[in-house]
């Protein structure tokens, strides 16, 4: 991510922009166009490259992994379904990731969360251990990271996650989501990472 | 992004890509469920549009004749009986290659391409209840017969 400055904020409305500056939007269009052309096994190449991408941003919303896994299916049909519905094949990625983050958004209201069910995640904490040293410092590191994060506001750690796998989302849709102003996504980004940032600090003293 | 973003955000990736990874069998679930999808919306069943039998020759059984169609295809199968054994001979309209399977009891027991003229031909089928199934080239589904007995 060397490309500084100038591709923080991309018109997310025009796709030659997104297309020219994030290789996997890119790789999608390529591919979403061949499928649609006729070549079946492009849309395996598409799911093998975007579902891990997707994963990220549903479990972003909290949801089970059973429920994630359901909804990444439903995502995936869908897309199936609409074919000629993505005008522009370079727009592939978002309508996937707005989709997927939709469907998420939709169960856990449905369901009447109000917390993120991420009890199967936090048991996951530690439980990674291998015996090599430098694994297991490096494991540490990850330790106080993940607890970081676990510590953030809820809003906050679906926005970074978000953020980390969607590399650079459409701030326009996300901010629906999010239920927050556009104009506020990028400053509540940045006081997301002061806080991370902050509360990596401490976990570093104790 | 800000370099020290960059970082942070790579960190965040490889935490989440390492403490929450994806199912290892999702991509898998995912193409069988698209695939499921596909078959389910491509398979076409042909119905039998007419049995008769040719105008009897001068001598032995006159061959069979049965038309299946679905909205743009048509299948003629000419069945010839000689004993106890029997020959098909398959012409798809309009014409174009891919394979016929012969399918008796559910399972394929039997495959034949099909020339670009659309036909193709199973010169030894024993008795029973069949399907055949056409797939044609560079075609996304297949279509299949109604059952059909050879006897």
């Amino acid at each position: 991510m060397s490309d500084g400055e100038t591709v923080r904020t991309p018109d997310p409305d025009d796709p030659d922009q997104r297309a020219a500056v994030d290789p996997l939007w890119a790789r999608a269009a390529e591919l979403f166009d061949a499928w649609r052309g006729g070549r079946a096994d492009s849309m395996d190449a598409l799911v093998r490259l975007l579902t891990p991408v997707l994963w990220h941003v549903v479990r972003a919303y909290g949801l089970h992994r059973e429920e994630a896994q359901d909804v990444i299916q439903t995502t995936w049909l869908a897309l199936v379904r609409t074919r000629d519905g993505v005008k522009d094949p370079r727009t592939v990625v978002a309508w996937l990731t707005t989709t997927a983050r939709r469907e998420a958004w939709r169960v856990v209201k449905s369901d009447g969360r109000s917390s993120p069910a991420d009890d199967d995640e936090l048991e996951r904490i530690g439980g990674s251990a291998e015996p090599a040293d430098a694994v297991a410092e490096r494991n540490l590191e990850r330790d106080r990271l993940w607890r970081a994060v676990a510590a953030l506001s809820e809003r906050c750690r679906r926005l970074v996650r978000v953020i980390a796998f969607s590399e650079r989302p459409d701030y326009g849709r996300l901010s629906a989501e999010l239920q927050m102003p556009v104009g506020s996504i990028g400053p509540t980004r940045g006081r997301c990472l002061d806080k991370l940032r902050i509360l990596l600090a401490e976990g570093e003293a104790v | 992004m800000p370099e020290h973003d960059a970082q942070l955000f790579t960190a965040l990736r490889e935490m989440w890509e390492e403490r929450d990874p994806m199912p290892p069998g999702l991509v898998d679930d995912v193409i069988i469920a698209l695939e499921t999808q596909r078959l389910a919306e491509e398979y076409r069943e042909l119905l039998l549009v007419s049995d008769a039998r040719e105008l009897a020759g001068v001598r032995g059984a006159a061959p069979r004749i049965l038309e299946f169609g679905a909205a743009a295809v048509t299948l003629l199968l000419r069945i010839e009986s000689d004993g106890g054994t029997h020959r098909i001979d398959g012409w798809l309209a309009p014409p174009r290659g891919g394979r016929a399977a012969l399918v008796v009891g559910g399972a394929e027991v039997a495959s034949a391409l099909i020339t670009p003229e659309g036909r193709f031909e199973f010169p030894r089928v024993a008795e029973g209840i069949c399907r055949i199934v056409i797939h044609s080239a560079g075609e996304d589904g297949y279509s299949v017969t109604g059952e059909f007995e050879v006897h």
